[in-house]
């Protein structure tokens, strides 16, 4: 059903497309990468050293500011379109092999091993560095091209077969070293760099405000607020979990940052991981009482683990998860329990929550909330600050199956009082 | 008479449409390409309208580049009319002083 630019529905879509058509399309990026690289790099050294240009200037001042006001324009265009164009062929060309080497797997995981190897090296390849300062500038490109890897990895080619995506994300999440979560308050974390000072929270933008505060600062990965509320109802517990903040693609090298590559493959492999189990101890350390109710919020991978959290501690019953929030997660094969409300917010474009092939239930409990917000990239889709977004959007939606989920979300939405709690969960090497 | 070389000013002007030509062939190449990809879901479909959305930035860029070739004409046009007039000012003010130095 549709409410202004807000979608609720079931279900999420695969990607199925040849490898050698994506390295095709992605030959075709990079051409027209270098081509406007070389455009860019000509038309400066033109414009700058044309001696007729810097005689004109004297005859007509103002046509000359005119000018210079348009080729700085046109510049920094030529900039976006070739760092967009770049990276996409980047991340095309690295989906690509890694379809290559899943298609040569043949229950021998080494050639698999090797290409994954050879991943970062492609992504980072092209000499010009255009994608190493997209990297830098937006993070979240990594998150999604980690995401995104990993479904090329295990999803697309097997999305076929009940059960394979599970098991191939399994086989290659024991290459890489889980460890022990070693978990440490972030004491200095507690005050400016959480959404305390903007007040408990009263929609679903709110929470995903606080998210991004979390996402906002990386600082060595792992990072997850613990918020107690107090509300009406009695206390209550949001949790937020950011995404991925380590690319170590290659299994020989383990990274301590919990929020890395290993995460994502088991958090597809729905097994256990370092960072779960490192949230588990940061709710003990806070005092959490197993019967508070818990509302975990997660993006991207932080979602991913958000909802393994809310499986396995439903079936411990060491803590009480009643809500679920992910944005931008794909969790379709999560076997959330009934007992968890869960709301899952995609974004119209947007391929990670798609990417693990498989459609969210068509359940009372589960929500899948579909907003259309961001610009033309595939990063932009996908930025935490585009979900911040789509969350205002829906909270103007009046579709009664939202308005019942607020409705059991109230006590989350209604305290008085908020403090939170920054905890650091890392790898013991 | 003019006191510049208009036709540096046309060279680079021409040089800027072509570049202009070449993104536009260059787009509609990438946009071929992409229509040969064989998607095969809403999701993948959801992936080229991101493709499109570069090409639809390459369309601005050429946009922006005929602009910056317009503006750039007018500017030669008018330091053209400009130093004409002022060669033309110049040679006057010579031939008064030339009068004055041999008034006969």
């Amino acid at each position: 059903m549709l409410s202004g630019t807000v979608q609720l529905r079931g279900g999420g879509n695969s990607i199925r497309v040849q490898f050698a058509e994506l390295a095709g399309f992605a030959a075709h990026l990079r051409a027209c990468s270098d081509e406007l690289s070389g455009a860019a790099l000509g038309l400066l050294g033109r414009f700058s050293r044309e001696p007729a240009l810097v005689a004109g200037a004297a005859l007509d001042p103002v046509g000359a500011g005119q000018l210079a006001e348009l080729l700085a324009r046109c510049l920094a265009l030529l900039a976006v379109v070739t760092l967009e164009s770049e990276s996409l062929a980047a991340l095309l060309a690295a989906a690509g092999r890694a379809y290559e080497a899943a298609d040569q797997l043949d229950r021998r995981l080494q050639p698999l091993i090797e290409a994954g190897c050879r991943l970062p090296a492609a992504l980072l390849a092209a000499g010009s560095g255009h994608l190493q300062a997209g990297l830098t500038r937006d993070p979240e490109l990594a998150d999604l091209a980690v995401d995104g890897l990993v479904s090329a990895l295990v999803g697309p080619s097997q999305a076929a077969l009940p059960g394979t995506t599970s098991s191939l994300s399994g086989q290659l999440a024991e290459l890489y070293a889980d460890g022990q979560p070693i978990v440490r308050a972030r004491p200095d974390l507690d005050g400016a760099a959480t959404d305390d000072q903007a007040g408990p929270p009263r929609s679903t933008a709110d929470l995903m405000r606080a998210l991004q505060a979390r996402a906002d600062v990386a600082d060595g990965g792992g990072l997850v607020d613990v918020r107690t509320l107090d509300s009406p109802t009695g206390r209550c517990v949001i949790v937020n979990i950011a995404g991925t903040t380590a690319w170590n693609l290659d299994p020989r090298r383990t990274s301590p940052q919990a929020s890395d590559f290993g995460t994502n493959l088991r958090g597809l492999a729905n097994q256990s991981s370092v960072l779960q189990r490192g949230v588990v101890q940061a709710l003990q350390r806070a005092g959490v009482r197993s019967s508070e109710p818990i509302m975990l919020v997660g993006h991207s991978q932080g979602g991913v683990v958000a909802a393994q959290l809310a499986t396995e501690l439903s079936a411990t019953g060491q803590f009480r998860v009643t809500h679920l929030v992910t944005a931008g997660s794909p969790i379709g094969l999560a076997s959330v329990p009934d007992s968890v409300s869960v709301l899952a917010l995609e974004n119209d474009g947007d391929l990670v929550p798609q990417l693990d092939g498989a459609n969210n239930p068509d359940r009372g409990n589960w929500l899948t909330a579909r907003v259309s917000r961001g610009g033309s990239t595939i990063a932009a889709k996908h930025a935490m600050a585009t979900y911040r977004q789509g969350a205002i959007d829906l909270d103007r939606c009046q579709d009664p199956a939202l308005r019942q989920w607020q409705a059991g979300a109230a006590r989350f939405l209604s305290a008085h009082q908020v403090h939170t709690q920054v905890f650091q969960v890392r790898r013991a090497q | 008479m003019h006191l510049h070389d208009h036709r540096r000013l046309d060279d680079l002007n021409q040089d800027l449409r072509q570049l202009a030509a070449q993104l536009r062939q260059r787009r509609s190449r990438l946009w071929a390409a992409a229509g040969g990809l064989s998607w095969q879901s809403t999701a993948a479909a959801e992936f080229a309208t991101a493709l499109a959305g570069l090409l639809g930035q390459l369309d601005r860029l050429a946009g922006r580049l005929d602009e910056l070739s317009t503006a750039l004409a007018g500017h030669a046009r008018r330091v053209a009319a400009r130093s004409e007039l002022v060669a033309s000012g110049l040679l006057s003010a010579g031939r008064a002083a030339e009068r004055l130095v041999w008034p006969c």
